[in-house]
């Protein structure tokens, strides 16, 4: 991987910067979107927590330039590694999506042709390109499938979608965003549909790749625990707005807004945090 | 064997088996569960781990290739599809589904669906019916001018209290929820859990179904934790969090996230998995998954 020969200024640099962002509806003007700012250095994490609707897979989308059609930026700026990301041409984009920034979202299995097998799919990020000859590629998914822990590498490139279970094919999808060492990933309810022990494990492979390869981690999630295991920082989102944005330990123990002390409230009256650390005497009784 | 006069659920040593072609796969290995009233059970299990299997099994939806079933003293198990459709008129035991979305009418104003239990009993006026139906819509804090609407216009939360109101309206002793709210969003999740608390403070027996040990745990007495269609862990819910035994048990408690970074390290989980998958000799979650398949 590519972390490793980087220097100490690439390691360390902003990769992401996003300023008073604000995203409307094309049509009516209606923002959907509005005020966010925040950067993102490599080798770090941010989470986006709040509910549908939010306008966290917006914000997202508007950063990898894949806005819906009826949406557009109405304000603000993004920059990748400090260009303003409003004056890429397509050939631009091309040459920043799966190098630069890459991205992983809910339901991997729609992300794959049912018809062609997974590892074929994978391949095709090389020879496509003519990057690496056939026989080179397919090394290289090999690799990569062993690096993101998928037993029996060889076995899975020969599966079809429906062959492999949802964690397998989220782990395809992730060997996929990572194949051409991005420097940031967007993981968007990455890990949502999947089995809790299943999702463990993909964030810990998340986690191993910021730590390895300097990755900058953008996560999104309707789920603030995960965000807390995997981010430095989080911005918590309303109506599409950031109504709270801080470190993950501050936002954690000193809620500031309703909706954030509701998400941790969550947690600590009805998940596991409440038998891990309540006295015992408290625990029957259900607030 | 006899079984527990006083429990409004007995399950006893049932298998289930799927076939297709020639092929078996057994879904359900000798598993047994009581219920007594008032009690909330939580099954946990990952896909394919035959949880779901369990409450078909449950409610007459599946066959049962051993073991026998109990409900309120009725052998269920034993009855022909008439007797079932009888006693499912009763409303005794209701089924949340996971998704309400296809369990819902689509084509029916979601008030109508509330109703519908009652209008198959044919037991009251349409006057008690809609009574009923308001009653129970105000239960669970579904605003009156939803009622008209059909469920493709409702959100998933509202749906989901939709579906629990259906439920709900035959006065059930026993309900069975799958994922109750594993989909829905957190000011909508704690509505929902608040609502089981009442109803099981009430009397209402709760099976509550999910994939989730944290998103049912504060609601449930006792926690069965199925993996690959057997029970591996049956205690009490706080003993199954703070002392778990079985392998898997142990990974499940360790995965959940929390907000105070989980109870394992991650060299801790990697060794569970390792234990794990030497369990078995086909790559884990192929298996896990053919189970779901067939």
């Amino acid at each position: 991987m590519k972390g490793a020969a980087m220097s100490s200024t690439t390691m360390h640099g902003t990769a992401v910067t996003v300023n008073e962002l604000a995203i409307a509806h094309s049509r009516s003007g209606a923002r959907v979107v509005q005020g966010v700012t925040f950067s993102l250095k490599r080798g770090r994490a941010l989470g986006i927590v709040g509910e549908s609707g939010s306008g966290k897979t917006l914000t997202c989308r508007a950063i990898l330039g894949i806005l819906p059609r009826a949406f557009e930026v109405a304000d603000g700026w993004v920059t990748l590694n400090g260009r303003n990301i409003a004056t890429f041409t397509r050939k631009d984009w091309n040459a920043v999506r799966g190098r630069t920034i890459s991205a992983v979202f809910q339901d991997p299995a729609s992300y794959l042709n049912p018809a062609i097998r997974v590892g074929k799919q994978i391949e095709e990020i090389f020879t496509a390109q003519q990057l690496l000859p056939r026989r080179e590629a397919k090394q290289r998914v090999l690799q990569l499938f062993e690096a993101l822990q998928l037993r029996d590498p060889d076995y899975v490139f020969q599966q079809y979608r429906h062959e492999l279970s949802g964690g397998m094919l989220q782990r395809v999808l992730i060997a996929a965003a990572i194949a051409q060492d991005p420097q940031v990933l967007i993981a968007d309810e990455a890990t949502t549909a999947l089995d809790v022990t299943v999702q463990a494990e993909i964030l810990d492979l998340l986690l191993d790749l910021k730590q390895r390869t300097a990755l900058a981690l953008l996560v999104v999630s309707h789920d603030l625990a995960v965000v807390a295991q995997l981010c430095d920082e989080v911005l918590v989102m309303k109506a599409g707005v950031v109504v709270e944005q801080g470190p993950v330990d501050q936002i954690l123990r000193r809620p500031q807004h309703a909706y954030t002390q509701l998400l941790v409230s969550e947690h600590s009256s009805f998940g596991l945090e409440r038998f891990m650390t309540a006295p015992s005497a408290e625990l029957d009784h259900v607030p | 064997m006899s079984h527990d006069t006083t429990a409004l659920l007995d399950v006893r040593e049932i298998a289930v088996d799927y076939r297709r072609g020639t092929v078996r796969k057994r879904a359900l290995h000798a598993l047994s569960l009581r219920i007594q009233p008032a009690q909330a059970v939580a099954i946990i299990g990952e896909t394919g781990s035959g949880k779901t299997t369990l409450a078909r099994a449950i409610l007459g939806l599946v066959k049962l290739d051993r073991g026998s079933v109990q409900i309120g003293g009725e052998h269920v198990s034993r009855f022909s599809a008439r007797q079932w459709l009888q006693f499912r008129r009763k409303g005794l035991v209701q089924y949340v589904f996971q998704d309400p979305l296809q369990s819902l009418d689509p084509e029916l104003p979601v008030g109508e669906s509330i109703a519908e239990p009652l209008h198959v009993q044919g037991k009251q006026s349409a006057t008690e019916r809609a009574a009923a139906v308001a009653r129970y819509s105000q239960l669970l804090a579904l605003d009156p001018s939803l009622l008209h609407r059909f469920p493709g216009e409702l959100s998933g939360g509202q749906r989901q209290r939709v579906a629990i109101a259906r439920a709900l309206i035959t006065e059930p002793r026993l309900l069975v929820l799958d994922e109750p709210v594993s989909a829905l969003d957190a000011a909508t999740r704690v509505q929902v859990l608040q609502l089981l608390a009442r109803l099981r403070a009430a009397g209402t027996a709760l099976l509550l179904i999910s994939h989730d040990l944290g998103s049912v745990a504060s609601m449930t007495d006792r926690t069965l934790v199925l993996y690959r269609g057997t029970v591996v862990e049956d205690d009490a819910t706080r003993s199954v969090i703070t002392r778990p035994r079985h392998a898997y048990t142990r990974l499940l408690v360790g995965s959940a996230p929390t907000l105070t970074g989980g109870s394992l390290s991650r060299e801790r989980r990697n060794a569970l998995r390792a234990e794990l998958s030497a369990l078995s000799d086909a790559p884990y979650d192929t298996e896990a998954r053919r189970l779901e398949v067939e």
